[in-house]
C-alpha cells in the first residue's frame, strides 16, 4: 500500500522545488503539492512499497500502511534510519508490535572486549 | 584517525581513586584493544612525575592521541597543552575526559555505579579518539575593499576609521551633502558646540587619507553575493549641473519659477527647484531637484551664463565590488502628523524638534530668530511635547533615547535667546542618562518648567496662538496652557536600504529588514544582542548608528568605530578562521538544501551544480547545519557527528543491573557548566546519565538518537539554553523542534515519547539539572528497557 504523508509533520522540505521523497522515489511518484507545500503521492496504485521515501524523510512524516490483505488498520511498518543500522517497528492488525534491528555497517569497535 | 591512543586515568590524589578502584580500572582498560597503545592508571597526573610519565609515554610509544581522564577540561588546560606540545602533539589530540566532577564526585555514594560509568565514558572517549585528527588550518583570502552605506556621522566615522587602516572605502550617500541629520543640528549636547565643526574636521580627514571614494546622490539599489564578495548596484542621480562649469553665480536660482518645500530645513520654508550646494557637499556645484521642474521649463538653462546646466543628464548605474559593508543609513524623524490631536500639519506653529533646530540656526530660514512659521510673530511662549509617537504602542513602541536631552537643549536655546520667554516641557518621563542629568538641572535652574503630562491635545485660539490641553499625571488633573510655538519631540525612525539581501536565497526584505518591529519579532534580529551586537544575519554587513537603535552622537561614533573594527577583522590579505567551520562532503550530499534553511546566519549558498557551499569566512562554527543534515554529510573538523555516533555505538553497559542507560547531550556554553557545578558541589544525581558536551544543542543530529535506539540506549536527555538566550540565535529551539518530531515518531512506533527529553539550563542551575536528571531516570525506570534491546537482530 502507498505511503501516507502526515501533513502536520511534512514541511515540504522547507519549500524546496523537489522535496527529498521526490528525489529518492524510484517510480517518480512523489511530488510537491504547490498549494499546500506538502509532499503528495501522485498515483498511489503505482507504488510498489519500496519504502525508500519512508526511510529518507528527514521529518519522519511518511508512513507505510500495510496492505489490508495483510493487516487492517492500524497495521504499519515504521523504519528509523540510523547511520549504521535501520530499526523497524512492525505493528500488525491486532496491534501486536514486532521490532527488528538491521545492521547496515559493521562497527569498527567490535574488536574491544565487552 | 588516531592509530595509537594513550589512555591515562588520573586518581587525582584520592578524589577519583577513592571512589573508582584503580586496580579494577586497569583491568577494564585492558579490554580496549583497537588502536590503543598505552593504558595507565596513575595516582596524580598533574604532578611532576605524572606529567613526565605522560610525556615519556607519548615519545616512547609514539602515541598520536591521548585521553586524560580526570578533571574537566576547564582545569589545568595550559599545563596539559604545554605538556602535549613539548611532546609534539597538537592540543586537539589531547582529549580531556571528566571523571572527577562528572563521575567520582556526584556518584561517590555508589562506587560500583561510578566505576561502571567511568568505564563507559572511557570506552566512549576511546571511540571518539579513534576518529580524532589534528586540525588542518583553514586559510581564506580576504578583501581589502569596503563600502559604507550612508554618509552621516556614523558613516563618515566608520569610513575614516577604515581608510586610516588602509582599506579602500566607498562612501555612498543619497543626498548631495554629507553629514545627514547631524549636519543640520544647530548645536550638539553636552558641550553645546557646533555640530558642523566636528563634521568638517571628519570630512577634511577623509579627504586627506585619499582612500575614500565619496559618492553623493547615490543609492544602493541591489546588493548581491555574500561576505567577501558583495556586488552592489548603485544608482547615481545626476545633478543636472555640469561639474567644473558652475561658478556659483546664482543666476539659475533667480530664474527658477518654482518654489518647493525646503527639505534641507525639514520642510520649514521654501526653496527653488535649483539650489546652491549645501555645506559638506563634496562636489560644490549647484543641484537641480528635477522632480519639481515644470514640464518643458528650461529657465535655468537659459539663465546660466556658464552653460553649466544640462537638463538631459541621465541616471547612472554602476556596480561596486567589496568584501564587507557598514550600513549606516541613519534615521528619519517619526512622521508626527500620524499622531492625532497634536496638530502637526494642521497648525503651522506646531513644529518638530528637527524643525526647531533649523529655526534657531543662524543659517536657517529665519536667520536664527525664533519667528513662528504660521503667525510670523516672535515666539514668547514655547511648549515642548515629549514622546510624540515614541513609547506608544500605536506608533513606535521604543524610547527614542535622545529626545529628552534634545528638548532640554532646545529649551536652553530659547532661554538663551530670550530669558523672558516662558518654556514648558510636557514629558512622560525625563530620560537624561549619565552626565546629561547636569543638563536637565541646568534647564531647571534657567527657569524651564517641567510638567509630567499625558499626550496633549493642541487647538488653535481664535485670537491667534495655540492652546494645549493635557492631563497632569502627577496631580491627576487636566490643565491647559497657551503657546505661540509648540515643539513636538518626534522619535527616531530607522531608515532602511533598498534591496538588502534578506536571507540565503536572496529573497529581498528591503526596508523592513531594519525596522524595529521585525527586529524585535525575531525574524531579522541582529543575532545575540550581547555577543554579536552589530551583525546582520547576512555576514559581512554590520550596522552602525541610528539605523539599528536610537542613540546619541556619542554612541553613534562608538558604534561606527565598533562596526569598522568588525570590517577590519575580515580585511587582511589572508585570514585564518576557526578550523571547525562547516565543510560539505559532496559525495554524500543530495542537495536537499536543508542546511540553507537551518543555518542561523545564512552562510550557505548554492554553487552552479546546486551543492551548498558554506561561506567559511563567516561561519561561526555553531554546527546547527550538522544537526540539520539528513545525510550527515556536513563534516567540520574537530569533534562532530562521526565521533558522536561512534561514542553512542561504543557498546556501553548499564551502570547497575536493570538500570536504564541514558545519554545527555549538553550545550557547552550553558548546560555543561551547570552539570560541572552539580559535580563540584558533590550533588548526587543518577549515574545512568552519561554526559557528552556539544557545541550547541542545534548541532545534535537526530540520527544520533536513532542510532542510540538501535544500540540499546534507553533514553536521551538534551540540555541547552533558554529560547532567547542561545548564542547561535535558535540552536536550542531547533533541537526542541526536532525532538518533538522524533517523540511523535516514537508514539507511532508504540514507544514512549518520554525517552527523549529537552531541558533548558542556565550556567548556574545545578540543582535544576539534578532534579531533571532524577525525574528523567525515574521515568525511564517506569517505561522499562528500550524495546530494541529485545528486537530481532538481522
Amino acid at each position: 500500500m502507498p505511503p501516507k504523508v502526515d501533513p502536520v509533520k511534512c514541511d515540504g522540505c522547507r519549500g524546496e522545488s523537489e522535496p527529498l521523497c521526490e528525489q529518492v522515489c524510484p517510480g517518480n511518484l512523489m511530488t510537491l503539492d504547490k498549494a499546500t507545500m506538502k509532499a503528495v503521492i501522485r498515483d498511489p496504485s503505482d507504488c510498489w512499497d519500496c519504502m525508500t521515501c519512508t526511510k529518507a524523510c528527514p521529518r519522519q512524516a511518511i508512513q507505510t500502511v500495510l496492505q489490508y490483505q495483510l493487516a487492517y488498520f492500524p497495521g504499519k511498518l515504521i523504519p528509523l534510519v540510523g547511520t549504521n543500522s535501520v530499526t523497524w517497528t512492525s505493528i500488525d492488525c491486532h496491534g501486536r508490535v514486532e521490532r527488528f534491528v538491521m545492521k547496515t555497517l559493521v562497527s569498527g569497535d567490535d574488536e574491544d572486549e565487552d | 584517525m588516531a592509530k595509537n591512543i594513550g589512555i591515562y586515568v588520573c586518581g587525582c590524589r584520592g578524589a577519583v581513586s577513592d571512589v573508582i578502584d584503580p586496580a579494577r580500572m586497569q583491568e577494564e582498560l585492558a579490554k580496549l584493544k583497537k588502536s590503543v597503545g598505552a593504558r595507565v592508571v596513575h595516582p596524580w597526573l598533574c604532578g611532576e612525575e605524572g606529567r613526565e610519565l605522560v610525556r615519556e609515554g607519548i615519545c616512547r610509544y609514539g602515541l598520536d592521541c591521548i585521553i586524560l581522564a580526570g578533571c574537566p577540561w576547564t582545569v589545568n588546560t595550559d599545563l596539559f597543552d604545554a605538556l602535549a606540545s613539548a611532546a609534539g602533539l597538537c592540543p586537539e589530540m589531547v582529549l580531556r575526559l571528566d571523571i572527577r566532577e562528572g563521575c567520582a564526585y556526584p556518584h561517590r555514594g555508589k562506587p560500583a555505579e561510578a566505576f561502571r560509568k567511568a568505564a563507559n565514558l572511557i570506552r566512549m572517549w576511546t571511540a571518539r579518539a579513534r576518529l580524532t585528527e589534528p586540525f588542518s588550518p583553514v586559510i581564506l583570502p580576504g578583501n581589502r575593499e569596503a563600502a559604507v552605506i550612508g554618509g552621516g556621522l556614523a558613516g563618515m566615522t566608520a569610513a575614516l576609521d577604515l581608510a586610516e587602516a588602509g582599506i579602500g572605502v566607498t562612501l555612498i550617500e543619497k543626498e548631495s551633502y554629507l553629514g545627514g541629520n547631524v549636519a543640520r543640528l544647530n548645536k550638539i549636547f553636552p558641550r553645546l558646540c557646533d555640530a558642523r565643526c566636528g563634521l568638517t574636521y571628519l570630512y577634511n580627514r577623509l579627504r586627506e587619507t585619499g582612500k575614500v571614494r565619496l559618492m553623493t546622490l547615490s543609492r544602493v539599489t541591489c546588493l548581491e553575493g555574500s561576505a567577501g564578495r558583495y556586488n552592489a548596484t548603485v544608482a547615481v542621480t545626476p545633478r543636472y549641473v555640469r561639474e567644473g562649469l558652475c561658478n556659483g553665480c546664482g543666476e539659475c536660482v533667480r530664474a527658477c519659477p518654482v518654489e518647493v518645500p525646503d527639505d534641507y530645513n525639514y520642510l520649514l520654508g521654501t526653496r527653488k527647484a535649483v539650489h546652491p550646494p549645501y555645506p559638506l557637499d563634496p562636489v560644490g556645484s549647484y543641484v537641480i531637484s528635477r522632480q519639481y521642474c515644470p514640464k518643458g521649463c528650461e529657465a535655468c538653462r537659459r539663465a546660466c551664463p556658464a552653460g553649466a546646466v544640462d537638463l538631459d543628464q541621465e541616471e547612472g548605474h554602476l556596480s561596486l565590488y567589496f568584501g564587507s559593508a557598514v550600513v549606516a543609513t541613519g534615521w528619519k524623524p517619526y512622521p508626527v502628523e500620524r499622531v492625532p490631536g497634536l496638530g502637526y500639519g494642521v497648525f503651522p506653529d506646531v513644529i518638530t524638534n528637527m524643525q526647531m533646530e533649523r529655526l534657531v540656526a543662524e543659517d536657517g530660514p529665519t536667520g536664527g530668530r525664533m519667528i513662528c512659521p504660521g503667525s510670523g510673530r516672535e515666539a514668547r511662549r514655547v511648549v515642548f511635547i515629549q514622546c510624540a509617537g515614541s513609547r506608544d504602542l500605536g506608533h513606535q513602541p521604543w524610547c527614542s533615547a535622545v529626545c529628552c536631552t534634545a528638548s532640554v537643549k532646545q529649551a536652553l536655546y530659547v532661554k538663551e535667546k530670550n530669558p523672558q520667554c516662558r518654556v514648558y516641557i510636557l514629558y512622560t518621563d525625563i530620560r537624561t542618562p549619565g552626565e546629561y542629568e547636569d543638563f536637565y538641572l541646568k534647564a531647571q535652574r534657567a527657569g524651564v518648567v517641567f510638567i509630567r503630562a499625558n499626550p496633549a491635545e493642541v487647538a488653535a485660539l481664535p485670537e491667534g496662538g495655540l492652546r494645549i490641553i493635557a492631563e497632569d499625571t502627577l496631580k491627576g488633573s487636566v490643565f491647559q496652557t497657551d503657546a505661540d510655538l509648540v515643539v513636538l519631540a518626534a522619535g527616531i525612525s530607522p531608515c532602511g536600504v533598498e534591496n538588502m539581501p534578506g536571507d540565503s536565497r536572496g529573497r529581498f526584505e528591503g526596508e523592513s529588514y531594519l525596522r524595529y518591529g521585525l527586529i524585535s519579532a525575531g525574524r531579522f534580529h541582529t543575532g545575540h544582542r550581547q555577543c554579536f551586537p552589530l551583525e546582520t544575519p547576512n555576514q559581512g554587513i554590520y550596522f552602525a548608528g541610528c539605523c539599528q537603535d536610537p542613540m546619541d552622537m556619542d554612541s553613534t561614533v562608538k558604534s561606527a568605530l565598533a562596526a569598522s573594527g568588525r570590517v577590519l577583522k575580515t580585511s587582511a590579505q589572508k585570514l585564518e578562521v576557526s578550523p571547525m567551520v562547516a565543510v560539505v562532503d559532496r559525495a554524500d550530499c543530495d542537495k536537499c538544501k536543508r542546511c540553507l534553511e537551518e543555518c542561523p546566519y545564512g552562510v550557505f549558498h548554492l554553487d552552479k551544480d546546486g551543492y551548498p557551499v558554506p561561506d567559511q569566512l563567516f561561519c561561526r562554527a555553531c554546527q546547527v547545519c550538522v544537526g540539520s543534515c539528513p545525510r550527515q554529510c556536513i563534516v567540520p573538523q574537530g569533534f562532530g557527528i562521526k565521533h558522536q555516533i561512534a561514542m553512542i555505538s561504543a557498546r556501553i553497559k548499564e551502570t547497575a543491573p536493570g538500570e536504564p542507560l541514558a545519554i545527555a547531550f549538553v550545550c557547552e556554553n550553558d548546560a555543561y557548566p551547570a552539570v560541572l557545578e552539580a559535580g563540584r558541589r558533590k550533588m548526587a544525581y543518577p549515574a545512568n546519565v552519561h554526559v557528552i558536551p556539544v557545541r550547541c544543542l542545534g548541532s545534535v543530529n537526530m540520527v544520533l538518537i536513532k542510532d542510540g535506539m538501535s544500540a540499546g540506549i534507553d533514553g536521551f536527555l538534551l540540555a541547552g539554553c533558554r529560547s532567547d538566550e542561545c548564542h547561535y540565535i535558535s540552536g536550542a529551539d531547533r533541537a526542541a523542534d526536532r525532538l518533538e518530531n522524533i517523540a511523535d515518531t516514537f508514539r507511532d512506533m508504540m514507544m514512549d515519547p518520554d525517552r527523549v527529553r529537552l531541558i533548558r539550563l542556565r550556567t548556574g542551575e545545578a540543582e535544576l539539572f539534578v532534579r531533571e536528571a532524577e525525574t528523567f531516570v525515574n521515568r525511564l525506570r517506569e517505561i522499562g528497557p528500550n524495546p530494541f534491546k529485545a528486537a530481532v537482530k538481522i
